[in-house]
Order: C-alpha cells, then structure tokens, then sequence
C-alpha cells in the first residue's frame, strides 16, 4: 500500500468540512450531558433509595456496554418502542445519555471532597437548598471536575465518529465514502484522524488556560 | 408603661438527648442585648452541641429557644400546644444569629468580600450595591478591606476569622456566636483575634463565647456560663465564678487551668 499525498490532499478537502456536523453533534451532546449528569448527581443527594437503587442500575448498564451497543439500541430499538429519532437525534441522546452517566460519577467522587462545613455555613446563614448548590456547591464541583470534564469532552467528540454506523453523514462517513469510491481507504481516514485530533488539541489548549485562571483560586 | 426588649435569646428547657445520654439537659438563661457572655466548660460538656441547637443545625429533643422575642424551630401556640416550624420559617430565621465556626467554614471560591455579599443578597434580598456597601463597612471596621479581592485560600487564619465574623455580621444578627474563636489559632493571632472580640464588645454586640482563653472570659465577658455534663452548673460576674464558685467540677477546672498559668 503506497500513501499518496495528492490524493490524500484531495481527502482533505472532502473530508475536513464534515468536521463541522461532528462539532455540532459533540456540542449538543455534550451540552445536554453536562444537564443530565448535574440533574442526575442533584437527583442522587436527595438519597431516596429506589431512585438511587434504579439509577444505580443504569449507569452500571452503560459503563458496563459499548457506546456502539448504545448507539445502535437508540436508534433501532426506541422506534420499536413508538418513539421514532432520525439518526442524529438518536445519535446525539445515545452519546449524551451515555456520557451523563461519566459526568454524574466523576462529580460524585469530587463532591465527597467538598467540606460539608461549608454547607453547614450556608444552612446557618439561612441560605435554602437551591442557593446552596447554586452558589456554593456546584461551582466549586465544576471547577474541581474541569480536567476531567475536558476529557469526557474528547471522548464525546471522538464518540461521534460512531454515528457513521447508524448513517449520520459526519467526518468518519465522508472518509469511507471517499476511499471506497476511490479503492483507497488509507488517505481519507489519515484526514479524518486529523481533523479528530485538532478538534481536541483546540479544545485541551483552551481547557488549560481555563485551569491556570482557576490554580490561584484554588490555592 | 414602658416595656423591656425582649432578651437577644432566650432559652427554656432546652434538651438534646442522644439515646439515654443528655448532651444538653433542660438549659434555662438568657442573654440581654448587649451582653457578652462566655461559655465555659470541659470538653464534653455540651458546648458545642448548644451552638448548634441555637443554629438549629441540630434539632434539639426538647425546649424553646427565642431570638429577640421570635421562636426558633418550635413555637408555642396559644392553646399550649408545641408546633413545629417548617424549614422555610427556620431559614427566615436563621440569619438573626451569625455563627462563627471553630474550622470557620469560608467559601473557597469566592473573594472576602463576595463571602459577606451572597448570603445578605440570597437570604435578606438586598440589592448588589447595598450589599456591597455593607460588606466594605464592615470589613473595614474589622481592618481586612484591602483583602476584599482576596480568597480565602490567600489569606492567614486570623484574616479568615475577620471575614468569617464579618459574613456573620453583615446579616445584622441579634446574637453572635463563636465556637472557640481561639483554639486553633497561634498565641500571637489569639491576642488578634480577641482584641477583635473585644472590639465587638464594646461597641455593644450582644455575644455568646464558647471558650478557654480565661482571660477572655474574665475581662471581656460580662457574664460566665460554665457547663459540666450538658447543665449550667454555674452562672454569674466571670471573676466571682472563676475565682470563688464552689461547685467542685468548677473549681477542679479553675483550679488546673490557673496553676497551668501560674
């Protein structure tokens, strides 16, 4: 097998828009993940066992299962249930709903670190619950949970090349139809590995300038 | 006819059982406005656990407590029936007494100045400006403005204890308690700190003290409190019960804490 440069210049030029349908499936989806995974760590403190016992259950089904599994039962198994997604839509929830469940343990295991004599000084103080997470707990959740935010964050964005398989057209489709109808599926998935990777060299390097504002404060 | 304020607090067999051990066992006093009184007593006596029944950060078994005249957590209908109040009622209630914690219990992420902001601007709904108005006056008079832009993880144990008092303050509390205000701080910072508790005291703060800084307590306070086993077996002018109260479990603590400094 011979890389060819001219070519692989071509699959560039195919295949690098599309990056454009996988940063917007990775936003949403990551946008949506964020609100479920805070809505279901805020569900969890309220400690109703059933709730908690049910919820318990999902994530070890989801951690326990390959995101394409996922993929694959929201979008053929929910229209079999009456709810009919077209693939993104279908897509976009099977990666957030997988990645709330990260979001929500990664901020369970950070709100263990918070001093609940911090909280004790809100209830002291008269503040009710909602101000309580609204101004003390979850800021200081999300900023500890940052690293690992951005981290999930790639995983979400490289977890939409996956929606290939389920024929949403984004980097990693384009890819394959250019090398198949080429006879050289070599170059254009080079091209889609770049444009994966400086997707989430863009965001690492934002993260970072995030993080180095927030050092001082945690100090 | 004239009618006296009500006592800053008041507290009527004021109970908190564990099983069938009393941490707190029927306390009766008041505290007027105005006065400073401080709370003394061998570690285990119950003091702790008296502040944070005052807080209602822990729910007593038994008793009444009043801030300024208002009942805290249970009231007292008129038919004599005891009600109790829902959370709600409880945190309109809450900031009339500012608790500083012995650990302080700052936010980590927020400036001085934004710690004694939040809780007037969330709990009393004061404006931005007059919240921000109020927090500079009092953390000038506590001498900590020029820290104002500072998180607490920048400033020294004696610096977070004045914004703490001052978080505590802004909300305009008819009593202040302080959970052994000294007792992780180094000698140089515990002669800070009191000077600012007494500060506070003579411009008429009414205070309640959880404390061993002896000195404190017979200079400052105008009235000592000592607990053993979850009572007030003692009452009175700090240099009469330090120096002459004739309850034996006084006397031991006296007696070893002043040969101590002798």
């Amino acid at each position: 097998m011979t890389f060819k440069p001219d070519f692989f210049l071509a699959s560039l030029g195919d295949v690098l828009p599309a990056a454009l349908i996988n940063l917007q499936l990775a936003l949403l989806a990551f946008l949506l993940a964020v609100a479920g995974g805070t809505a279901l760590t805020l569900v969890r403190a309220l400690k109703i066992r059933p709730v908690n016992w049910v919820i318990g259950v999902v994530i070890s089904f989801i951690r326990g299962t390959p995101l394409m599994i996922q993929i694959f039962l929201f979008f053929y198994a929910l229209p079999a249930a009456g709810i009919d997604l077209g693939p993104m839509t279908a897509g976009v929830l099977a990666i957030a709903f997988n990645s709330a469940v990260f979001i929500t343990e990664i901020q369970r295991g950070s709100l263990a670190a918070i001093d609940p004599g911090q909280i004790e000084a809100a209830i002291a103080l008269g503040l009710g619950s909602r101000p309580i997470w609204g101004r003390v707990v979850l800021p200081q959740l999300f900023r500890r949970i940052l690293p690992m935010l951005v981290s999930e964050a790639t995983v979400v964005i490289k977890g939409t090349a996956l929606l290939s398989i389920i024929t949403v057209v984004e980097m990693m489709r384009v890819a394959q139809r250019v090398g198949s109808a080429n006879f050289s599926p070599f170059e254009p998935m080079v091209a889609a590995a770049l444009g994966f990777l400086a997707i989430n060299l863009v965001l690492s390097a934002a993260a970072q300038r995030l993080e180095r504002r927030y050092a001082s404060q945690r100090a | 006819m004239t009618h006296d304020p009500p006592p800053a607090l008041r507290v009527q067999g004021l109970t908190l059982r564990y099983g069938s051990v009393r941490a707190l066992d029927e306390l009766y006093f008041d505290v007027a406005p105005g006065e400073v009184v401080a709370l003394v007593g061998p570690s285990g006596c119950g003091k702790t656990s008296l502040l944070r029944c005052l807080t209602w950060l822990q729910q007593p078994t038994g008793g009444l407590i009043e801030i300024a005249g208002a009942p805290l957590g249970q009231e007292r209908l008129p038919s004599g029936a005891i009600r109790r109040q829902s959370r709600r009622h409880i945190d309109r209630l809450r900031h009339r007494i500012g608790l500083v914690f012995q650990s302080l219990n700052l936010w980590p992420h927020l400036t001085a100045r934004e710690n004694v902001e939040l809780p007037q601007r969330v709990v009393l709904g004061r404006s931005r400006t007059d919240a921000r108005v109020r927090a500079d006056a009092i953390l000038d008079r506590l001498r900590v403005l020029e820290l104002a832009e500072k998180v607490p993880g920048q400033l020294s144990g004696g610096q977070k204890q004045r914004v703490a008092i001052a978080r505590a303050l802004a909300m305009d509390p008819a009593l202040m308690l302080f959970d052994e205000p000294t007792s992780s701080l180094d000698a140089e910072l515990i002669q800070e700190v009191l000077s600012v508790l007494r500060g506070l005291a003579e411009s008429g703060t009414t205070m309640l003290v959880v404390t061993h800084e002896i000195g404190f307590a017979r200079h400052v306070a105008h009235r000592l409190l000592f607990m053993d086993q979850g009572r007030i077996v003692a009452d009175g002018p700090p240099a009469q019960v330090i120096d002459h109260d004739p309850h034996p479990r006084v006397r031991e603590f006296f007696d070893t804490v002043l040969a101590f400094r002798a």
